[in-house]
């Protein structure tokens, strides 16, 4: 028996899944997260599939009067066994492993993706009285570290073989061969931005909400 | 406290090995004694020696044996050419990490719309077949251009179409068919025709630092500016360029040019006002050499990065520089000197001012006409300069452009623009 029932402070509205929404999850007195209708990638279905690991790294924040109490990055592998036909699944909060599951069927690794669930992540008392707070996610699938992209990067440009820009020599008009795929392309842009680079990522808010004074069940 | 562990799975190993191990070992300081330094030695021992048949339990290294490696959906490329770049053969130990770098290096490539690498079942449990699936990208890229100018009293419409395939005859060579056509509407007439046919090699002498660019130019225009001077031109010519790459993103190349058919003729009044005719231009052979880079992150919407190209031979010299900034995630501002620099695929199809500062905004995905891949409007104010056109009199052009570009499924990347401007006579 869980010590306290799921309370989702803000109610959920309404409407069709198609749009993600995060809500606070208080359970006793902390506070977790649920993602509900996240717009995985097209091709997630296949990843999990795929054999390898697939890794969903996700930053949650805590925020109260535009200041950041509190940070949680929770890591998410998956991986999938090609002969037992059945997935693995950990959770590991701040590098503490917090949940291992083996033989998940897909129909069960769906089901957690579309109602993902990170709770105890927070103390309800982090959050200043009567103040309101909101949470925010960052999801990125199957990150890539800076040194490899570093690695990655060093390769590309050694055996770079596209033609360099209209050489104009006699003419304005000359051609070459075209850039990297839009996905490759994109990542880079991430890694140049400074940020952790991943061919998926997503951000989520929560509505403001506050924490009662006494979690109900 | 000291601890060693370490976890390992086999499924592939000789009998003798065994199948499916796990072996830690725990050395407690506090606790040592003669004795237990010698177990502790010999565990230690046995640890390391299992460990050489047994692949440590990171996720870089799996208990996964490669068996082979295919390819999936590739009807143009070959299986040898994809599989180069996974640094993996049948008999190593499957590594992700190495997957996920050649999934990188692949990506690179512009042969690739996506690709996708996966495990299946090999022969025997522990064994994989890695797949490398790849959506091949359209090997033939079109781009249409249309804008309506009025430009120095002139109004003139300009149609240009070009159609470029890669990998021609198995080879990495481009080759480009570029067709331009100017038509008057009212004022002073411009007109005429342009084409280019082009052949680019990027791996000359199968070197990746050298690149080759020949082509055939025709050339016939008839363009006239105010107070009377015209500028018409009728060329055919050949061009040989050779190319080496320089650091990150430079390059500099060094070709030769036979005009077969040259008529010249530009006339103007000058600054004594009476009109003088120059019909040798005396260009028709020669040298010349070039410079550039390209640092922007994509040819046709760039979001950042610059471009810079430049040439000199011995009657003339041709810089044109920009340079792109990110505002937010769906705006940029550009600056261009010189004209739109030619880009890595396409050739310089753009219509330009001496110096402009642009604004581009994104478009989004949509099912309009066939489907619409990307897009951006953008607005271009900017200024030209044509010198002592008349009588002394300094001819400056305030000009404005505004269009949309789209990469279009049917089309490719079409452009619609339109630009205007007006002049100012300076003493």
């Amino acid at each position: 028996m869980r010590r306290g029932a799921l309370l989702f402070l803000l109610a959920l509205a309404a409407k069709p899944a198609a749009a993600a929404e995060l809500t606070p999850v208080v359970r006793g007195h902390t506070i977790g997260v649920h993602c509900a209708g996240i717009a995985w990638p097209a091709t997630l279905t296949k990843d999990l599939m795929s054999g390898l690991t697939n890794t969903l790294v996700i930053h949650v924040a805590l925020w109260s009067d535009s200041r950041r109490l509190d940070q949680k990055t929770a890591v998410i592998t998956i991986k999938y066994d090609l002969w037992e036909e059945t997935f693995a699944l950990t959770i590991t909060v701040d590098k503490a492993a917090t949940l291992t599951r083996s033989a998940e069927t897909q129909p069960e690794i769906e089901a957690f993706l579309a109602n993902l669930e990170l709770p105890e992540l927070f103390a309800a008392t982090e959050i200043p009285k009567d103040k309101p707070a909101t949470l925010r996610v960052e999801m990125l699938l199957n990150p890539i570290e800076r040194e490899r992209l570093e690695a990655i990067k060093k390769w590309v440009l050694e055996n770079n073989t596209s033609i360099p820009a209209d050489t104009s020599g006699f003419s304005d008009k000359r051609v070459g061969t075209s850039g990297s795929n839009a996905v490759f392309n994109k990542i880079f842009e991430q890694y140049a931005g400074g940020a952790e680079a991943a061919a998926w990522r997503a951000s989520l808010s929560s509505k403001p909400f506050r924490t009662p004074p006494v979690a109900q069940q | 406290m000291m601890t060693f562990a370490s976890k390992c799975h086999s499924f592939t190993r000789p009998p003798w090995a065994v199948r499916a191990c796990v072996c830690q070992a725990r050395v407690d300081q506090r606790s040592i004694r003669a004795g237990v330094c010698t177990v502790a030695a010999m565990l230690l021992f046995a640890m390391t020696a299992l460990s050489t048949f047994c692949h440590a339990a990171s996720p870089e290294h799996s208990s996964l044996v490669v068996e082979d490696v295919r390819c999936k959906g590739n009807a143009l490329t070959r299986c040898t050419f994809i599989r180069g770049f996974l640094h993996l053969s049948p008999g190593d130990a499957l590594s992700e990490e190495e997957i996920q770098n050649a999934q990188l290096r692949l990506s690179s490539l512009p042969d690739f719309a996506s690709v996708q690498i996966y495990l299946s079942k090999g022969s025997a449990k522990g064994r994989v077949v890695v797949v490398i699936e790849v959506v091949e990208a359209d090997r033939i890229e079109n781009q249409i251009l249309a804008g309506t100018s009025s430009r120095l009293s002139s109004l003139y419409q300009t149609v240009e179409g070009r159609v470029a395939e890669r990998d021609i005859f198995g080879s990495q060579g481009t080759v480009n068919l570029d067709v331009e056509g100017i038509a008057p509407i009212d004022g002073p007439t411009h007109h005429g025709v342009y084409t280019r046919l082009q052949f680019a090699s990027p791996t000359l002498f199968d070197s990746n630092k050298y690149f080759l660019i020949s082509g055939a130019t025709y050339q016939n225009t008839m363009i006239a500016y105010p107070y009377g001077a015209y500028d018409n031109t009728d060329q055919f010519d050949i061009d040989l360029s050779v190319g080496r790459r320089i650091f990150d993103y430079s390059y500099v190349t060094m070709g030769y040019l036979e005009r077969l058919v040259s008529q010249s003729i530009s006339q103007s009044r000058g600054t004594s006002g009476l009109f003088s005719t120059n019909s040798n231009p005396n260009n028709n052979k020669g040298w010349a050499i070039g410079y550039g880079w390209n640092s922007e992150d994509d040819p046709y919407f760039p979001t950042h990065g610059s471009r810079l190209s430049s040439s000199f031979g011995a009657s003339w010299a041709s810089v044109r520089f920009r340079k792109t900034w990110s505002l937010d995630p769906d705006s940029t501002v550009s600056m261009q000197l010189g004209g739109t620099p030619g880009t890595q695929y396409r050739a310089s199809l753009d219509e330009n001012q001496d110096f402009s500062i642009g604004y581009q905004h994104r478009i989004g995905p949509s099912d309009h006409f066939g489907g619409i891949n990307r897009g951006r409007w953008y607005v271009e104010p900017g200024v030209s300069y044509y010198g002592d056109i008349a009588y002394g009199k300094q001819l400056w052009e305030w000009g404005l452009k505004v269009g949309v570009r789209f990469d279009t499924k049917l089309f490719g990347v079409v452009d619609l623009y339109a630009i205007g401007s007006t002049t100012e006579h300076g003493k």
